[in-house]
């Protein structure tokens, strides 16, 4: 018996460990609330719902907490848009084919095509007061070098160019020879602090830690004040040199994708969101008097590939049947609902680039000619691999449409819908995993190319001018597209772009699929989220308000 | 005694390191890697190249898993590949609120189940008995991500009561506020272990209700709620112990889904986070480490149930050869 | 008649006792226990008809009128009608024809499942239980490896890794469930082959194979059949969840998990489409786990009930 009472009391001091484990980490939750509440504004306590005329805080959604909110990691768009308040590029290019300007203020290009010329703004400074300067961007360049081997701000097919710092705020890029694509990579540059890290590229590489504590030093319009664990918040800095933002407080907060945002978003924990299919539109839509809608191109092609080392190894007539097959308007309809949501493209350029020709020829729907091509090549009765990548919106709808068209021509497709970290080696295993085998494992696929705006070729030209045969493509579409990139004269370049686009589709190797605009909700109180229409979002924090 | 506890400590200790060789070998045949991590849409397709090469995973598996095991051992577990910092900061970072989430889920599925089973035996085939056994048929009958998407479209979606996901709202971080954002995680995972609980007590009430003791109790004229709390439960108690050390699996796997469904910043998120991006160092610390809570958990209850329960203990000495 | 005279530990016993196990020890046919155990619980014979009518249903599933991936965009969502008794999904694609299809898939997988993990539970349980000594602490720490694995998150590793599809989910379930049938044939295996009639037909000769097959396994067959439904029930469950992570059959095909993990985008405006394959897992979870309920107060007697 003395046991038993002897093995109760164990038992209970079981249950009793485990709420007192409960009740420390409530309590230690409590202190670290306490301690972060220090830093933040006294204002943030006011409920927004009752006092409206003192909202001041934008909550977005994100759909994982980074560990580092450093510059020069990321990669993926989420972390991009939730980079966006920290960080300033500067320029880039928007969809009109001109450019936005945020750190630099001028950007100069000489005659030749060869200088690049920076001005950065002379009030531009990081969130701690030092000035951003040439030496900034000289970091960058080491940084470039210690990661590559390079410097990939100023490297043209393989030929290295110079840079050459004028003084204090201005710098010129200069190149071997002629590269429209400068500007692409120019507009990508992130900045970062070179008085941090004494100007080490290494320090930079393991700056975790530092960019893991609030406070460390940004060049966009906010701060990180605090960091918990499933959410971030950036406060609006008063020294920014653009001006001081009317949200005060930009707080970023994990909250899952599909439904349960939709129900956080419904529930007004978060401020917006991104809509995908033309049910929410149209929900949303109807509920104007509660809710925002803005819409804006995502500058983004989807397309589908066909793998020119797949197992079936379609032949020319094969290719030309398959894309007969396929009704790019039915595409829309299915996999999108609406042409608000996405259109039919009719080339590789999208519309938000300059050189884009809407007279590019599309490739046309005949069910009837696909059926005969289909029988005569020998491609019907063919069963075919096709991947796509699960992280993209829309991408399995259009799989599930293009698996019912093809079934017509009879050729039965396989589909496997896999994430960006299964697909990326897959589809891309012979332009830039090196052929590691996977290339053989595929016959169709969907990928897509974003920020197709500004003034050249952008993510078409590396795609034309590829290594290693990886897409199929003949030889001279890699060198008219490389001509392209070379042509100082934009009637010349415009003329070699519609030929070597022409050229490229004349192959049935990629089909366009779509055009897609980025369409977002928000709730009544919110505007500007289209001030700036640049994806990933948002990049101009300050045409953003909360109060109507 | 003690030698019987060293015993079952070793066999822990060769679980835990076979667990570990199974997962690494897994992880190593699943494809895609870490690269998309790195890859961003402004390099160049030479600059993809070269950013894929230099993260050299090209070592042969045994040689990863014994690098691996040598670290691990010094309690070492490797640098997250995407995070670039020590996995295991991260991990116990994340650790109390799961721990929290699984605590409290325990201690309430604990605290309901045992008095429905107790009701429920004492009330054998009645209509109470009829209700609560449905009760405990539809917790271990409905998937729980299920279950958790029901309860927020009741409570968040249709009542706004309850916020949806996370942990705590911005701004105001109350032990109330986190209150408020437990309890739906915590009552989906605590009605999926409830179930077998409240059905073990039940049968186990039953069975105890027909000794001779509780006859006995009867006789002397105690009332059933005393012979039922008094006598009874204390006699289930016992075998409890070890439905919750069994219990740990559920709940290690059960938090996995549920951190998912409601944004719970736990290390189970955090592990199916690190899956998408094939961060194999920090999926090997998290099964290494929900492996050894899962253990420990049975190892406890093992131990316990020896102390607690005489037969076993003799056994073991006669065992031992006392 | 003398008999009953005869003073015994048993004649203090009570009434309630004594009568049970006089009961119990002679005709033991399996099945007029089951169906006697079934008739006697009105929960029991819902289950029963319950699945009989799924599978049945399920297994006519080709004579609906509908190709269940056929797209008619036109006619999507449409509320549920005389024409489509679940209303159309987001393609216009009959919800019920496809819930018919989605069954077959969860059925499929569960049943294989459970057999695959009964095969390889019983075989390591009677193994390592009929030939005990070293081979069975050995067999025995590879089975509490498996029960102490994170099984959920190995399998979503795992499910990333191999091809998508019916035989993957299929092999991933039952990798992760066999180990406590083994942990109970071999619990029960170790009792049977104390017996007097394994030891005979030992001494008399008989191959241990001859033994394990003719005698053991027969005799452990009742708490086989019941974790055999059991099994069905929760590879059901599994298979839901792993789907709703998005790691199910692929498309167009559907299982009702991978419908419900479909239905999560519109369950804001229409519940209905999350409810219909949500509650056909419900029940027929349900249905099974109740069916192995019954099963084991009819098999394994010494239960108490």
């Amino acid at each position: 018996m003395q046991k038993r009472i002897m093995a109760l009391f164990l038992a209970a001091a079981m249950a009793l460990s485990v709420t007192a484990c409960n009740s420390s980490t409530e309590q230690k939750n409590e202190t670290s609330t306490e301690q972060k509440t220090e830093t933040t504004t006294p204002a943030e306590t006011t409920p927004a719902e009752t006092t409206p005329e003192v909202r001041d805080t934008f909550t977005v959604a994100i759909s994982y907490m980074p560990d580092t909110l450093a510059p020069h990691t990321g990669g993926s768009d989420d972390y991009t848009s939730m980079t966006r308040p920290l960080y300033d590029k500067l320029f880039i290019e928007n969809n009109e084919g001109g450019i936005d300007y945020y750190l630099a203020d001028s950007l100069e290009i000489s005659e030749d095509g060869l200088t690049y010329k920076i001005h950065i703004r002379d009030d531009a400074n990081w969130s701690d007061g030092t000035p951003i300067t040439t030496k900034d961007i000289q970091f960058c360049v080491d940084y470039s070098i210690h990661k590559y081997g390079y410097n990939r701000y100023c490297r043209v097919n393989g030929v290295e160019g110079t840079i050459n710092i004028i003084d204090d705020k201005t710098v010129e890029f200069i190149l071997p020879q002629p590269y429209n694509y400068e500007i692409v990579t120019l507009s990508g540059m992130t900045v970062y602090p070179n008085h941090v890290f004494n100007g080490d590229p290494e320090a930079l590489i393991n700056s975790t830690e530092y960019y893991n504590k609030p406070g460390f030093v940004t060049s966009g319009a906010y701060t990180v004040t605090e960091i918990n664990e499933d959410s971030f918040v950036c406060t609006a800095r008063d020294d920014y040199y653009r001006g001081t933002p009317s949200v005060k407080k930009v707080v970023m907060k994990v909250i899952g994708s599909g439904s349960t945002r939709a129900i956080a978003f419904e529930n007004g924990e978060i401020d917006y969101m991104r809509i995908t299919t033309i049910d929410e539109l149209e929900k949303y839509e109807a509920q104007s008097d509660k809710y925002n809608i803005f819409s804006m191109s995502e500058a983004r092609l989807n397309y589908l590939q066909v793998n020119p080392f797949g197992p079936a190894n379609l032949n020319d007539e094969q290719r030309e049947a398959l894309f007969y097959a396929i009704n790019g308007d039915e595409v829309i309809a299915g996999a999108y609902g609406s042409e608000k949501l996405a259109t039919n493209p009719n080339s590789l350029l999208t519309p938000d680039i300059s050189l884009y020709n809407p007279e590019t020829p599309d490739y046309v729907y005949d069910l009837e000619k696909a059926k005969e091509l289909a029988k005569s090549s020998g491609l019907e009765g063919m069963t075919l691999t096709y991947i796509y990548n699960k992280d993209r919106a829309n991408m399995e709808a259009v799989a599930v449409v293009l698996q019912q068209q093809l079934a017509q021509i009879g050729v039965t497709l396989n589909i496997e819908g896999m994430d960006s970290s299964s697909f990326f080696p897959r589809f891309f295993a012979a332009s830039s995993y090196g052929m590691n085998g996977q290339e053989k494992t595929w016959d169709l696929g969907t990928n897509g190319w974003d920020s197709m705006r500004g003034s050249t070729l952008n993510q078409a030209y590396s795609y034309l001018n590829q290594s290693s045969n990886a897409w199929g493509l003949t030889d001279v579409c890699g060198e008219l597209a490389a001509k392209v990139n070379t042509t100082t004269d934009k009637a010349e370049a415009q003329k070699l772009a519609d030929e070597v686009i022409e050229l490229a589709l004349a192959q049935h190797r990629i089909y366009p699929l779509t055009y897609t605009n980025y369409v977002m909700v928000s709730q009544k109180y919110v505007t500007g989220l289209d001030c700036s229409p640049i994806v990933p979002e948002f990049i101009d924090y300050l045409g953003i308000s909360v109060n109507g | 005694m003690l030698k019987y506890c060293l015993k079952k400590a070793g066999q822990v200790a060769i679980v835990m390191l076979l667990i570990s060789f199974f997962s690494f070998a897994i992880i190593d045949l699943a494809p895609g890697d870490i690269s998309s991590m790195y890859i961003t849409e402004d390099m160049t397709e030479e600059e993809k190249a070269i950013v894929i090469e230099k993260l050299g995973l090209d070592k042969s598996m045994p040689e990863q898993y014994l690098a691996w095991l040598g670290e691990a051992l010094k309690g070492n577990f490797g640098v997250s590949l995407s995070y670039k910092t020590p996995v295991m900061p991260m991990l116990t970072k994340r650790l109390p609120s799961t721990i929290l989430l699984m605590g409290t889920s325990l201690a309430v599925s604990l605290a309901l189940s045992i008095p429905l089973g107790l009701i429920a035996g004492y009330k054998k085939n009645t209509w109470i008995d009829n209700a609560i056994s449905g009760f405990a048929y539809f917790g271990m009958s409905i998937p729980s991500f299920y279950f958790g998407m029901l309860m927020i479209i009741l409570f968040t979606a249709t009542l706004h009561l309850l916020p949806s996901s996370g942990m705590h709202s911005v701004g105001v971080n109350t032990p109330i506020d986190t209150l408020m954002h437990m309890i739906m995680p915590v009552m989906t995972m605590a009605l999926s272990s409830m179930a077998s609980k409240v059905r073990y007590v039940r049968a186990n009430t039953i069975g105890q209700l027909s000794e001779e003791y509780v006859l006995a109790a009867k006789a002397k004229g105690t009332s059933p709620v005393k012979i039922l709390f008094k006598h009874v439960l204390k006699n289930t108690l016992l075998p409890i112990i070890t439905i919750v050390g069994m219990n740990m699996a559920s709940l290690v796997c059960g938090s996995f889904i549920i951190e998912s469904v409601f944004g719970w910043p736990g290390i189970g998120s955090f592990a199916m986070e690190a899956i998408g991006k094939r961060d194999y160092t920090i999926i090997m610390a998290y099964i290494m480490l929900s492996g050894f809570i899962l253990v420990m958990g049975n190892f406890v209850a093992d131990i316990l149930y020896s102390f607690a329960d005489p037969r076993i203990k003799r056994g073991i000495d006669v065992a031992n050869g006392k | 008649m003398e008999n009953n005279l005869v003073l015994n530990e048993k004649s203090f016993q009570r009434m309630e006792k004594k009568q049970k196990d006089l009961g119990v020890v002679y005709h033991r046919s399996i099945w007029k226990d089951v169906k006697k155990e079934i008739k006697s619980n009105p929960m029991a014979v819902f289950a029963c008809i319950f699945l009989a009518v799924i599978i049945i249903a399920c297994l006519l599933a080709p004579l609906s009128p509908y190709d269940p991936n056929k797209l008619d965009i036109a006619n999507k969502f449409l509320a549920p009608s005389l024409q489509h008794p679940f209303g159309t999904d987001e393609y216009g694609r009959d919800y019920f024809t496809r819930a018919l299809y989605g069954g077959r898939v969860s059925l499929l997988v569960g049943f294989s499942a459970m057999f695959v993990t009964i095969c390889i539970g019983t075989t390591i349980g009677i193994f390592s239980g009929y030939i005990g000594g070293k081979l069975d602490m050995l067999l025995m720490r590879f089975t509490d490896i498996f029960l102490a694995l994170p099984s959920m998150l190995l399998m979503v590793v795992l499910n990333s890794f191999l091809k998508p599809g019916m035989t993957t989910l299929i092999l991933v379930l039952s990798l992760f469930s066999w180990a406590s049938v083994a942990r109970i044939t071999r619990a029960e295996t170790m009792s049977l082959k104390e017996r007097d009639y394994v030891i005979a037909s030992k001494n008399l000769g008989a191959s241990s194979v001859l033994i394990a097959v003719k005698h053991i396994l027969p005799n452990i067959l009742g708490p086989v059949i019941v974790a055999a439904s059991l099994g069905v029930a929760s590879a059901i469950l599994t298979e839901s969840s792993l789907s709703f992570l998005g790691l199910g059959i692929s498309i167009p095909h559907a299982s009702w998990g991978s419908m419900l993990q479909g239905a999560q985008s519109y369950i804001l405006d229409k519940p209905m489409m999350a409810v219909y394959p949500g509650l056909l897992i419900l029940l027929t979870v349900l249905s099974f786990n109740i069916l192995g309920d019954v099963l084991r107060s009819a098999l394994e007697p010494k239960i108490v009930k």
